[in-house]
Formats: C-alpha cells, sequence, structure tokens
C-alpha cells in the first residue's frame, strides 16, 4: 500500500555531520527516513557541500537536483540549513530550481538572524546597521515557506517588520523519529533510573564572560530582566528584555545600538536569552526544587561541572547521548523537570515532546503554545512558579497510576498527532500550502 | 532395562540449575545398572552460539553418568519448524518424544523424570533397574519429597552416594516426607518427576501429545491417557523407591510466574480426555524423520578442541607477545596463532556436519583455520570466497567458492547465507614476508592489501542487507580483528555483536536486520569515512583510472578519490581529504596521446600549522622527479597550487604517480597539548594539507596576450596564474603570502620586442611604524625592479621593463615577488587573530609591448600614459620616476635617470676634442612650485657631465633644450640623462593633497638630435558628472541620504 507521500519528490538538506556535534545531521537523517517511509522521494542534499565550497559537488549537485525534479524542498532539521544551500548568492532552492522551499524554523527568532546577519559584535561600537533589511531580504521570497514553533516569534518579527505574520504558519513542535521509535521499545527498567532528573544545559562560564556585563547600562538590563523572569516565569525574557529597552530613553538606545536595526542588538538578545537567561532562570527553578534530583547534559561545557556541584550542590551524573541514552532517561524516570529553552516564547522544545513520545512525563513552564494545541491536558504538566512545580512534583511522584495515566495519554497523542510523519502529512499533503 | 528420558536447555531455568542438575543425573545413574540403562538428554533449543547444557556442566558429572548420558541437541531451526507460537523456550512433549524415538529399543522401560529428581531405592531393590525388573506392564508414579534449597545446595554434587544418604537421613529427621494426592489417573500430585512405563506403550499410544505447547500438565495428560490404557489404572512404586525433588522456586521461572501462568487447556486435555492414542500425531509424533544430532563427548569437536589447536599450531609459544589494544597505528596487524584458539573455540557448538566459510584476505588465518576445523573433525572442508583472498594462496584443506560454485539466479551472497552455519570475516592482513618495517600509521601498508578490507567490509554488508530481505533462518556471523578503532565501530552498524575482550580478536553476532538495523548517523558518517579514506570501501574497481584535460578530482567525501589515492592519505570528510604522513600520492593513467604537459591545479583548503606557525612545505613529484615546492601560509585560506606534468615524465607509461611529499607534518597530538588540551590515548596522526580537489588542465591556461589585463579579483582569471603563495581572491585583488610569491605566465605569442609589465597594487603591508615594504621584483630569476612600498597603501601601478628575450620563448614566464619583510595583520594592528605573512595586494597585471629599445635620433621619448618611456626607464620606473599619467611621468626623489641606447652612435668628437654638438629637447608638463618654494632647481647630467642647470619656476607646460657636447658620447653609443634635483617637494608639504612623494619635475616628452619639440595636445577628461545631471540628481541623493537616517533612527 503506497504511503501518503507516494509520488511527492523531495529534496531535503543533511546538514554537515560534523556540526553541534551531529545532532542536526541525525536530526535530519532521521526525518529524511521518515519521508521516505512515507512514501516520499527523497533527494539528500549535503549542506556541507556549500559550507566548503565545494563546487565541484555544488554542479554535480544542482544537476542531479535537476534530473530529479522535485516538488518542493524541505529544510532540516531547520530552516536555516536552507538558506546555506546557495552558491554564488543564489539560493539553490528558490533562485536555480525555483521550487516551492518548506523552511521549518526551531527557535527562528534568534536564530535566524544570527545566521542571516552572521556578524555578532561584542560591542556596540563594532555594530553594523542593515539588519531589517538584511533579514527581510533573505527570508520574504514567495517560494519560501515558513512554520514556527512558536507563535512568540511569530508576533515579534513581525513587530519588527522582518516577516508578516502571515507569512509564517504555526506547528507545535514535533517528536522527531528516534522518540516515537523508542515508545514501541521495552527499555532496560534500572538504565538511567531516577526518581527526577532535569536534562540540559547551562552555560555559567559562558554568562559569566559576556562582554556586556562589562556595562552598566546593559548589565543593568540583565540583572532586571532576569529578576523579572524569576519572579514571574511564564512571561517570555524576550518580551522582559524588549520592555526595557522601550524604556530607555532614545539616546541611550542609540547609543548602545539597541535597536532591531543593528547587528549588536541581535546579538545582545542572542547571548543574554541563550546564555544568561537560560543559565540563571534554570539554575534558579532547579535549585527551588524540595526534592532531590539528578542533573543529566551539560555537553556544552563539561569544565562547570564541579562548579554545578560546589557551588549549587547539583548532582551531575553524566552528559547523555541524545539518541540512544536520552530517551532511557526520559522512559525510566519518574518525573523530568525542565525549564524550556529561554529561545522560545509560547512555544516548546522538541525535547518535549521527544519525553513525551517515548513515555515519560515533564514538568516544564508554562508556554501557552503548548496548551492551544494539547488541550486542557496541559496544565497538568506545566507549572507557572516553583511552588507550583514542586506541588506537581509531589502530586506525580506520589501518585504513579496519576503519572502513568497522563503520560501515556500525552504519549498517544504525541505519537499519533503531534510526530514528525505527522507534521510532514500536513504540511505537504492536508495543508499543501507550497502548491501555492 | 531402562532408557530415563529428561530434557532441558543450556540456560538458567530456576535456581542454581547446574548443581542441581548434576546432583540429579550423578544419582540417577546411580541407580541404573543394567548395560543397557541409558540416560538420554534432550538438549531443547540451546542457542546455536552455546554448547549443550550437559556439555557446559560435563566436568561435574561421575565416570558413571557420563557413561550413561546421551544428549540429543535439538537445535532452535528445528524447534521453529515443529512449534509455532509458544512462550516457552524449552517444551516437554516434543522433547521427550525425540528422546522415546530414539531410545534404546532393547529397554523394556522409559521413565520420564527430570534433573531436579533423586531417586532412593528401597523395599529390598539395590537399585532402580532391579525395581523395575519384574514389574507387569503399567504407569508406575512416586510420590516426590521437596528438598529446601539449602538442603540440596550442601549436597556435594559429584558424589551421588553422600547424596543419597543424605536424602534417606535427612528425610524423616527433616520431617520430609509428605505425600501429596492428586486424582487417581495421577495419584500424587507433581506426577511428571517420575513416570515409568513400557516403552512399547509409548508407541501404542503416539508418544507426549504435541499439541501441548503451553507447559503445564503434559504430565497430568500422560497420567491420564495411561491410566485409560491400562484400563483406569495408575500404580504407585512408593513401596521400591523413593524421589526427592530439589526444588527451586528462589526464582520464578517462566513456568512459575504468579501473575502469569499459561497452561493448556486442562478441560480438552486431562478433565475431558476419553481416548489415551494421540491419533493426530500417529506418523509424526518425535520427529520421526529428523536427523537428530547426538552429541559425541569422545571424538566430538568440543572434545578435540585442545588437541586439535595443539596440532594445528605446532610449536608452543615461547614468549609473551604483545598487542595494544588501543593501537591506532597498526590496526590491521593480529597474532594469527592466538586468534585461532578464540576463533575455533565458536566452532565447537557446531555439528560436525556443518559448514563454515571464510570471507578475508588473510592467508595465514585462512590456512590455520582451515586445518583446525578439519582437525575438530568437521565433515566438511573449510571454504573461503575466493574473490576476496589476493594475499597469497590458500591451503589445500580449504575449498574456493566462487560465483561459478553458485547456483544459476542466485547471488554469492544467498548462496552462503542459504547453504552455511557461519561466516567468518576477517578484518586483518597478514604481514608475514612484507617487510614493510616499522609501520607508523595504517597507511604504510600496501594500498591493494588496504583495500582489500573494503571488499571485505562490502561483501559483509551485502550479506547483512540479504539476511534481512532473505527473511529465514540466518547463519551467525564472526569478525575477526573488529574488537577496537574503525573495524569495530563499522561492524556495530551491521552486527549486533558482542564485545569482546580485545584479547581475544573474535566477536561473534548476528546481522542486523528489521527494527535491529541502525539507521546513517553522524558516527556512521565519520566511520564510513574512515572506511572511505584507508580501504576503499567504496568502490569495487580499484584501478588507476585515466585522467584527461578537464578532469577533476574530487577530494572529499562526496567525491570518489579512492582510486586514485595512494600512501600517506588520511581522513576525508566533507571538506576534502588530509594528508596524514610524509608521501601522500596520487596514481593516474596519463592520456593516451599525451604530447602536452598537463597542469594540475591543487585546491588546498586547509595547511595543519603546527605549534611554532611553521609554513608547511611540500615538495611535488611525478614518478620521482621532482617538479615544484609548495610553501603554505595559512591555514584555513584556500591555496591553489599548481604543478606542472611535464609531458615527457607520461610518455609511454601506463601509470603516473603525482606524489607530494609533506616535509613537515604536523602532530595532531603535539598541536593539541600544546594548546593545553588533555590528549586520552594516542593520536597517531600527523597532518600536513587538505586537499579539495585537483584538477587536471591543459597548460594553455597559463597562457597570456600581450595587452590583456590579467584581473586578480575573485572575478577574474588572474588567480589561474599564482603560486600557493597568495592567498584567495577577493573583490580588491590577491595578497601575497610569505618572502616569495610568484606568477606563472605562458607567451601566447613571442615577440621579439622588450616587454613592459604593469602591476596594479592597491594594498601593503605597511602602517605607522612600519612606513616601508622592500619587495624585489624578478623575471625568470633576473631581478627587474627594486621597490620601496608605502607608506601609502594603494601604491598604484608600478610597471618593469622585462628582460630581453623573456617574452621570445615558449616557456613559461615567472613572475616572483620577493618581499623582505612580510607583516602580519596581527602586527599591523588590522587583526586580532590573522596571522598570515602579508607583502602587498595585487589587483591587476598587464603586460604590453615596451616599443623599440634603441634610439634612433629625433625619436620622441613618450613619457605619458601609454607612452614608450618604459624601454629608456626601465626599472627605474616607479624608482626614481612615477608612473605615467596622461600628463607625463613625475621625478620621484632627487635623482631621475634614463638611459638611452642609439640605434647608430651619434656623432663621435673628434681626436682633438671637438665635434658637433648634439641638441635635445623636453616637454616639462609640471614641476613642484608653489609660493613657499617658487624655485626648482634641476642639474641635467649626461653621462655624469653636467650640461645644464634649470631653475623651473612655471607649472605651465612648455619647453626646455640643451646641447650635448661631443665628450659625453666618448665611451659608446649609449647616453644617461639624469636630473638632479637637490630638493623636491610633495604635493602633501604644499597642501595640495595627502600625496607625500618627493616629487621634482614632469617630464612629458624628450627628444635627443633635435633642438625643438612639439608640446602635445594633452587629451582632456570629460568631467564625470555635469553641472545639470548633478543637479537633477539631488532629489535621488536626497532620498538616499533619508533612507540612511530612517534606517539607522527608526
Amino acid at each position: 500500500m503506497p504511503g501518503p507521500l507516494a509520488g511527492l519528490r523531495i529534496v531535503a538538506t543533511q546538514p554537515p555531520h560534523g556540526w553541534f556535534g551531529g545532532v542536526d545531521y541525525n536530526f535530519a537523517v532521521e526525518m529524511a527516513e521518515e519521508l521516505r517511509t512515507l512514501g516520499a522521494a527523497v533527494f539528500d542534499l549535503d549542506v556541507a557541500g556549500f559550507t566548503s565550497r565545494n563546487d565541484v559537488y555544488i554542479h554535480d549537485a544542482i544537476e542531479a537536483l535537476k534530473t530529479f525534479r522535485p516538488d518542493v524542498a524541505i529544510s532540516l532539521p531547520n530552516a536555516l540549513y536552507a538558506l546555506i544551500c546557495a552558491t554564488k548568492g543564489r539560493n539553490v532552492f528558490k533562485d536555480i530550481l525555483e521550487i516551492p522551499t518548506l523552511m521549518l524554523w526551531d527557535h527562528g527568532l534568534l536564530q535566524l538572524p544570527r545566521q542571516i546577519l552572521n556578524h555578532w559584535p561584542n560591542t556596540p561600537a563594532e555594530a553594523m546597521g542593515g539588519s531589517i533589511r538584511r533579514l527581510r531580504k533573505a527570508l520574504n521570497h514567495s517560494l519560501y515557506l515558513h512554520y514556527s514553533p512558536d507563535r512568540g516569534h511569530i508576533a515579534a518579527l513581525d513587530k519588527l517588520g522582518v516577516i508578516k505574520s502571515s507569512e509564517v504558519r504555526f506547528f507545535l513542535q514535533p517528536a522527531y523519529p528516534n522518540f516515537v521509535r523508542h515508545s514501541y521499545r521495552t527499555a532496560p527498567p534500572t538504565a538511567f533510573h531516577t526518581r527526577m532528573s532535569f536534562a540540559g544545559n547551562v552555560y555559567l562560564q559562558a554568562a559569566r564572560d559576556l562582554p556586556f556585563r562589562r556595562q552598566p547600562v546593559l548589565a543593568g538590563i540583565e540583572s532586571r530582566v532576569l529578576a523579572a523572569k524569576k519572579s514571574r516565569l511564564t512571561e517570555c525574557l524576550w518580551d522582559l528584555i524588549m520592555a526595557e529597552i522601550d524604556a530607555l530613553d532614545k539616546p541611550t538606545r542609540k547609543e548602545f545600538r539597541l535597536d532591531a536595526n543593528s547587528t549588536f542588538f541581535w546579538n545582545f538578545m542572542h547571548e543574554e536569552i541563550e546564555v544568561a537567561g537560560n543559565t540563571d532562570v534554570r539554575l534558579s527553578v532547579l535549585t527551588g526544587l524540595k526534592r532531590e534530583y539528578e542533573f543529566f547534559g551539560n555537553f556544552v561545557e563539561p569544565k562547570s561541572v564541579s562548579t554545578l556541584r560546589d557551588q549549587y550542590r547539583i548532582r551531575f551524573r553524566k552528559c547523555l547521548d541524545y539518541f540512544t541514552e536520552l530517551p532511557l532517561l526520559f522512559m525510566n524516570s519518574d518525573v523530568i523537570v525542565d525549564v524550556i529553552n529561554l529561545g522560545y516564547n509560547t512555544g516548546i522544545s522538541p525535547k518535549v515532546m521527544g519525553c513525551f513520545a517515548c513515555g515519560g512525563l515533564m514538568l516544564f513552564d508554562y508556554k501557552d503554545d503548548f496548551f492551544q494545541s494539547m488541550g486542557e491536558i496541559g496544565n497538568q504538566v506545566m507549572y507557572r512558579s516553583v511552588d507550583h512545580l514542586n506541588a506537581l512534583v509531589e502530586e506525580f511522584l506520589g501518585n504513579p497510576r496519576k503519572r502513568r495515566d497522563v503520560s501515556r495519554y500525552i504519549q498517544h497523542r504525541v505519537c499519533t498527532e503531534f510526530n514528525f510523519g505527522a507534521l510532514s502529512q500536513r504540511l505537504l499533503i492536508e495543508e499543501p500550502a507550497w502548491r501555492g | 532395562m531402562i532408557s530415563v528420558i529428561l530434557y532441558g536447555r543450556n540456560d538458567s531455568h530456576g535456581y542454581n540449575l547446574p548443581k542441581r542438575a548434576a546432583i540429579s543425573l550423578n544419582c540417577i545413574a546411580e541407580v541404573l545398572s543394567d548395560p543397557d540403562d541409558e540416560i538420554l538428554f534432550v538438549d531443547y533449543n540451546t542457542s546455536d552460539d552455546l554448547p549443550t547444557f550437559i556439555e557446559a556442566i560435563y566436568d561435574t558429572l561421575t565416570p558413571h553418568a557420563k557413561s550413561r548420558l546421551r544428549v540429543l541437541r535439538v537445535r532452535p531451526q528445528l524447534h521453529a519448524r515443529l512449534v509455532a507460537h509458544t512462550h516457552l523456550a524449552a517444551l516437554e512433549p516434543h522433547s521427550r518424544n525425540i528422546a522415546i524415538r530414539r531410545s534404546n529399543p532393547r529397554n523394556r522401560w522409559l521413565l520420564f523424570t527430570n534433573t531436579d529428581m533423586i531417586f532412593l531405592p528401597g523395599g529390598g531393590n539395590s537399585d532402580l533397574t532391579s525395581a523395575a525388573r519384574d514389574l507387569p506392564d503399567g504407569l508406575y508414579v512416586v510420590p516426590r519429597f521437596e528438598l529446601p534449597e539449602p538442603l540440596w545446595e550442601s549436597f556435594p554434587r559429584n558424589d551421588p552416594w553422600t547424596v543419597m544418604r543424605a536424602c534417606e537421613e535427612l528425610g524423616p529427621k527433616l520431617h520430609m516426607h509428605e505425600v501429596t494426592l492428586s486424582p487417581p489417573y495421577n495419584r500424587f500430585d507433581q506426577p511428571g518427576d517420575f513416570q515409568l512405563a513400557p516403552r512399547q506403550a509409548m508407541w501404542d499410544i503416539h508418544g507426549f501429545d504435541e499439541r501441548m505447547i503451553h507447559g503445564w500438565h503434559a504430565d497430568s495428560n500422560m497420567c491420564k491417557r495411561l491410566h485409560l490404557f491400562y484400563g483406569n489404572r495408575t500404580e504407585s512404586l512408593d513401596h521400591r523407591i523413593k524421589g526427592y525433588h530439589c526444588d527451586h522456586t528462589r526464582v520464578a521461572t517462566l513456568a512459575h510466574r504468579l501473575d502469569m501462568k499459561v497452561e493448556n487447556d486442562l478441560q480438552e486435555f486431562v478433565f475431558g480426555l476419553d481416548d489415551p492414542v494421540a491419533h493426530h500425531q500417529a506418523d509424526t509424533w518425535g520427529a520421526p524423520d529428523e536427523p537428530i544430532e547426538e552429541t559425541d563427548f569422545a571424538n566430538g569437536p568440543s572434545a578435540r578442541f585442545v588437541r586439535a589447536l595443539e596440532q594445528t599450531l605446532g610449536e608452543p609459544q615461547r614468549e609473551n607477545t604483545f598487542a595494544r589494544c588501543g593501537d591506532f597505528r597498526n590496526f590491521v596487524s593480529y597474532n594469527e596463532q592466538h586468534v585461532l584458539a578464540q576463533l575455533a573455540a565458536n566452532f565447537t557448538v557446531y555439528p560436525r556436519g556443518a559448514r563454515l566459510v571464510y570471507a578475508g584476505n588473510n592467508p595465514r588465518m585462512l590456512a590455520l583455520a582451515a586445518r583446525c576445523v578439519a582437525e575438530l573433525g568437521f565433515a566438511n572442508a573449510f571454504d573461503y570466497v575466493a574473490e576476496l583472498l589476493s594475499a597469497g594462496t590458500a591451503p589445500v584443506d580449504a575449498r574456493p567458492i566462487r560465483p561459478g560454485d553458485v547456483p544459476e539466479g542466485n547471488s554469492l551472497h544467498d548462496f552462503l547465507l542459504t547453504n552455511y552455519d557461519l561466516l567468518i570475516f576477517d578484518f586483518g592482513l597478514d604481514q608475514t614476508g612484507l617487510n614493510l618495517g616499522r609501520i607508523d600509521r595504517v597507511t604504510d601498508w600496501p594500498r591493494d592489501l588496504r583495500y582489500s578490507l573494503g571488499a571485505v567490509a562490502r561483501f559483509l554488508v551485502r550479506c547483512v542487507d540479504r539476511s534481512d530481505a532473505l527473511c529465514g533462518h540466518i547463519p551467525e556471523f564472526i569478525v575477526i580483528n573488529a574488537n577496537h578503532h574503525t573495524f569495530r565501530r563499522f561492524t556495530d552498524q551491521f552486527l549486533l555483536a558482542s564485545d569482546t575482550p580485545f584479547a581475544t580478536h573474535v566477536r561473534k553476532g548476528r546481522p542486523r536486520i528489521g527494527e535491529d538495523r541502525l539507521y546513517r548517523s553522524h558516527n556512521w558518517k565519520n566511520t564510513e569515512d574512515a572506511m572511505r579514506s584507508f580501504f576503499g570501501y567504496d568502490t569495487e574497481d580499484h584501478s588507476v583510472p585515466s585522467i584527461a584535460v578537464g578532469d577533476i578530482i574530487d577530494f572529499t567525501s562526496d567525491g570518489r578519490s579512492t582510486p586514485y589515492k595512494d600512501g600517506h592519505w588520511g581522513a576525508m570528510d566533507s571538506a576534502g581529504t588530509w594528508t596524514d604522513g610524509y608521501r601522500a600520492a596520487l596514481l593516474f593513467a596519463p592520456p593516451p596521446s599525451c604530447k602536452e604537459d598537463l597542469l594540475a591545479f591543487v585546491r588546498v583548503n586547509e595547511v595543519f600549522i603546527g605549534p611554532e606557525g611553521d609554513p608547511m612545505r611540500v615538495e611535488v613529484l611525478l614518478d620521482g622527479e621532482p617538479l615544484t615546492r609548495w610553501t603554505l601560509f595559512s591555514r584555513y585560506d584556500i591555496a591553489v597550487c599548481k604543478a606542472i606534468v611535464p609531458a615527457r615524465l607520461m610518455a609511454g607509461k601506463t601509470v603516473c604517480r603525482l606524489e607530494f611529499h609533506v616535509e613537515n607534518p604536523q602532530s595532531t597530538q603535539r598541536a593539541a597539548e600544546a594548546r593545553g588540551e588533555r590528549v586520552v590515548g594516542e593520536d597517531p596522526r600527523e597532518l600536513g594539507i587538505r586537499i579539495q580537489r585537483v584538477e587536471f588542465a591543459s597548460k594553455g591556461r597559463l597562457r597570456y596576450s600581450l595587452g590583456k589585463a590579467l584581473d586578480f579579483t575573485e572575478n577574474g582569471e588572474g588567480a589561474d596564474r599564482t603560486d600557493e603563495c597568495w592567498g584567495p581572491p577577493d573583490s580588491f585583488g590577491v595578497w601575497t603570502l610569505g618572502p616569495q610569491a610568484t606568477l606563472t605566465l605562458l607567451p601566447a605569442e613571442p615577440v621579439d620586442s622588450p616587454v613592459a609589465a604593469t602591476f596594479a597594487v592597491n594594498d601593503v603591508a605597511v602602517n605607522q611604524e612600519n612606513p616601508n615594504l622592500d619587495v624585489l621584483v624578478a623575471v625568470n630569476g633576473r631581478q627587474v625592479a627594486h621597490w620601496i612600498l608605502g607608506p601609502t597603501r594603494d601604491t598604484g601601478e608600478h610597471r618593469v621593463l622585462l628582460p630581453a628575450g623573456a617574452w621570445r620563448a615558449r616557456e613559461p614566464l615567472i613572475v616572483s615577488f620577493h618581499v623582505k619583510s612580510p607583516r602580519s595583520p596581527v602586527e599591523l594592528d588590522w587583526s586580532t587573530w590573522d596571522k598570515r605573512p602579508l607583502g602587498l595586494r595585487l589587483n591587476q597585471l598587464r603586460l604590453a609591448p615596451a616599443g623599440p629599445s634603441k634610439y634612433r635620433l629625433g625619436d620622441v621619448i613618450d613619457f605619458t600614459d601609454g607612452g614608450n618611456s618604459i624601454a629608456f626607464v626601465g626599472d627605474l620606473l616607479g624608482v626614481e620616476w612615477a608612473l605615467p599619467d596622461r600628463y607625463g611621468s613625475w621625478t620621484l626623489g632627487t635623482e631621475a635617470a634614463l638611459k638611452v641606447l642609439f640605434e647608430e652612435p651619434p656623432a663621435r668628437p673628434l681626436p682633438d676634442g671637438r665635434g658637433s654638438e648634439i641638441p635635445a629637447s623636453f616637454v616639462i608638463s609640471d614641476c613642484m612650485v608653489s609660493g613657499r618654494a617658487p624655485k626648482l632647481p634641476v642639474l641635467v647630467k649626461a653621462n655624469g657631465r653636467v650640461v645644464a642647470e634649470w631653475t623651473l619656476d612655471d607649472r605651465n607646460v612648455h619647453t626646455r633644450s640643451i646641447n650635448l657636447p661631443p665628450e659625453v658620447f666618448a665611451a659608446g653609443p649609449e647616453l644617461t640623462l639624469t636630473l638632479e634635483i637637490p630638493a623636491p617637494h610633495s604635493p602633501a608639504s604644499f597642501g595640495w593633497n595627502t600625496d607625500d612623494r618627493p616629487l621634482g619635475l614632469r617630464l612629458a616628452r624628450v627628444a635627443i638630435g633635435r633642438g625643438d619639440i612639439e608640446i602635445p595636445v594633452f587629451e582632456k577628461l570629460p568631467p564625470r558628472r555635469t553641472m545639470i545631471r548633478r543637479i537633477l540628481g539631488l532629489p535621488q541623493f536626497a532620498v538616499h541620504v533619508a533612507r540612511i537616517l530612517i534606517g539607522r533612527y527608526l
């Protein structure tokens, strides 16, 4: 029986396998396999050929693609990689093949400007202008079909005049195939068994080294917004920083290049949210937990482990392999606590859906997009304050049956409605905006 | 008299299975006394890679037990054929029936019991045999008494009489003798532990009911049927035999789990049963037509193991051998004699008729294994895949399998998978006799041998793929030398093989098929690239390909460079292939009609600069003859290196070897340690350059036609002519890197006349602290100019006259720039990280005829742009003379000279010194005078003699003339006219502009032999934008400014 994508010819990006520890590559390989399983013919376009400026590969790949005659391109695992596929200033998909391209954002509000502007000044003096124009130029094209897993990002970029919200469609971040596959497996029950765990990263050293902290005005913004975020976990850090910036007088804003047209603004926002925000807010929540928990991860800063142990009394266990070990932790832990990557405004990270897909139970800070998509069950697993989190932890640890019921219900929904296979069917077949 | 029938499996059924089984078997053997008595153990469904249960505990059995034991092995394949859909791994009805069918026909009785029973004869009987001797036909059962675990665990397993005496003594003492009654057909509970019945009766009722595949009640079924068969009678033998049961419920077995008791239907098989005969299986019970393997304890492979190894290995090991478990250098080599025992240990579990096949290229291992297989007593020869064995000849006792041996329509892989029990893949090579010396890296091995392991790897992958497709019984796979490093990662992708200790060098497993398949992760990609790099995994045909003009060999993992590579090539990835070691070679078959030299463009996209920052030096050779040398300075800049491959060296050859001899490769470990990084284990890599691609082009790519401007920016073709000591072209041009950078041009049309080269230099590595850059320019090794560039960074055009004849030959013209003190952007404070040794940035080069080099009296020497002054100024242009503009050429500094070689000698002076004077006239188009310095003194010398003194005070174009006395020409037909300007001024000093060159006068024309000279009409440039256009453009300009302001502030 032909799969739902039978007959579709898709070109999918395949990231350089050495980037980010191979995680993006592995995601993309799995996603492309999923498209094949669903019946599509998939052409894997090696992005490394473009990053290494391999003219021979690029030429051959374009010729092969012309022969392949793709109906649509899909940027796997996220939209960054489609932007990289360019030669002599022309994008392979929109300019050379002239095919519709599905741009699946991750936390695009911070990632896309970083990639497109490619200028990360540490000081306002080094800033370059013209950011909005460049972002607009890179993203706005009738053949690019943008999808964001975060309604907050869509609104923010619209407000900044980068891309209209009507041009970006929302999708709830799906569970990636590896985690769905684990839902069909029986895990060794004691592998990484914990009562309660956190799996993620904090960036102690990088946060300490942020150059903005040496500037009183910028340091002031940081301390105020982090304090606000920690006291009101449901608010997103982007909005808090924007409010602080708006409150500055115009000359100060100008002096510190805190306008979206400046490359410094984007670097400041990125570093404050991804580095300082994630570190400070996650540690604040974790140290507020009343029960003992295990800390997994921190592959970015292995040298900070001793600080976590000594200064924060965190029981660091180990860095887990994302594909083979993390699912076991999710499956075998009674409760996973999380603070969603602060790069998301209203959406969730794929880690959440991965945890639910393989049968785990994750408690995370309130994200409206999750609630909107999952309904009332979302409130069972989202906390609004540290006290609320502690109460939820006690409830689930004290009632294993409830833990099972909730996780199984969400697992079923994730594995049937919110996995990558279902998403691709939606984007490619059910709502084929790309057919234009 | 009696065949005792037991069954079991080599697993961990229940608690402390080996001990209770040994106690039981040894005790049972002691109560058998008739010569025909036997203990038949059916080893049911033990995994093929394990020995039978009895073999596993054989050392704990008494000689008596060993002499009575027969072991029938039912392999998993037969189990799969016989039974479907059971949760049990061992099935009682099938096991017992197979034993019944094959029991000693001379025995009247069969006893069905289990390997946890101890029998004590009583009632005056010395043993079980005598207790049964006078019994009439019927079913006899005994009650069973439970021995708790601590009790039987205290028994000595190999002393059956002590055990039986203990039971006899402790049974009453410990109040164990409780008889558990059961329905009349069973008589006692747990009847399956002692059911004695005539052998013939089992044929009459067709054995145990083989429909009972859910475990419990097979014994009750048998009781009920024999009860019916013997007229509703079940006899007790408790007056002659006591049965003790070693309890083993400390851990639950599949049969004992409380929450999941699966059982056969009691109603169907016991309560409602009224016919003792199992008619449905009359012809099939006990698998009558299946050959059942019987373990040969005396002479089977297991028994012969040690002797077979001794026979095969011959001489004992004299001293320890050593192997490094973290060996990343010579990891294709292993000690075959050591590995043999580990390999052969896996053979002993196979039946004698097993078929084993070897897929590898280690003739030594093959010979040892083949001999050992024969010594182990296997019926079939040891086979090998002939197409994979190229390193030597096979031994006579090994049999080749060739594609032709395979039945038509079958692939070799399918044939092996469906006809063999064990496939052995060898990832090792035999070093014997190769004289390889010390192996520093795996690429020290000959390429053909290395690539043969790629063929083994491909063969393995195809077998795995076909295993998935065939969907039937899959033989087991053994891999040799896949315990660490690349081969381990490779096999892990395709096999589920246990991690064995390194010292075994052998792993056994099964193919990953179905759900077990792994997706091709980044780890696999790394492994695949390594397999391609070192073992030619990606290419079946390793013959050396031919090349032609225009061919490009892509050295990235997207390309197919494997057949071309030999020697010290390292890891390949999406960016290219590293040289790893000293000699990396590119093999190619030259074009058939190789009359022209080839040009090899080698694109290097990374250079492994060591901690000292020394440039990488590479010598390029063709078949040992040096072609060129490269020096690479920049780690990440792309450098296109060139080598001309002479036709004469390729002529008549079938294979050429273009070798890159890296003179100073750098240790990655040393570099990491220098950065303060910790290196775990050893990193033996010594990297040089990473090559992205090699392009073969015609030498015509270097051809150059006079007059053409060569553009050195990224959009031009100039970079084709640069060597590797130039940076990558950008939108401004190319930088020289290091102390010497060269350009190579091939004259398209030779000319005899002088040729001038004009270089546009638009940046120089200077700053305030280092205001000048000293550059010598040489053509074909001969210096033609000495430039002092700076302090202005954009130094504009520089013109040099090529040496006579330089453009005449059809040989390449080499222009080299020798930069005395290259400076890095870091030194110049231009960058915080860029340490490239920069010199000058070349934007454009143009060669053009310089006009006649000899002067005819009266001709005009034109100093304006496009004039012929270069022929007379020569290498002083740019030094004493500024580059011409449309009004002429400024003198630079305090002295500016021009040399004139007359076609015919001017009038020679008379002997008395008199003679006619020769006039000379000059057009001066400007001079450096202003209100502050209104006069410019100029001394004019001819061949060192002062011939005029001028004082210039007029910036307008005007002429001057002088007379050259005849003595000037006394030395010969050569005249050096020198303009000495003691006080030159710079435009900057006059506030005219920022030009700080010390200028004197601007000469437009000179004529010798004429007293008058015509002032030329200088071309006037039209204004760039007329006033009207400027006015019209104002609104547009305002909009532009507004946009900038809006963008910046809103």
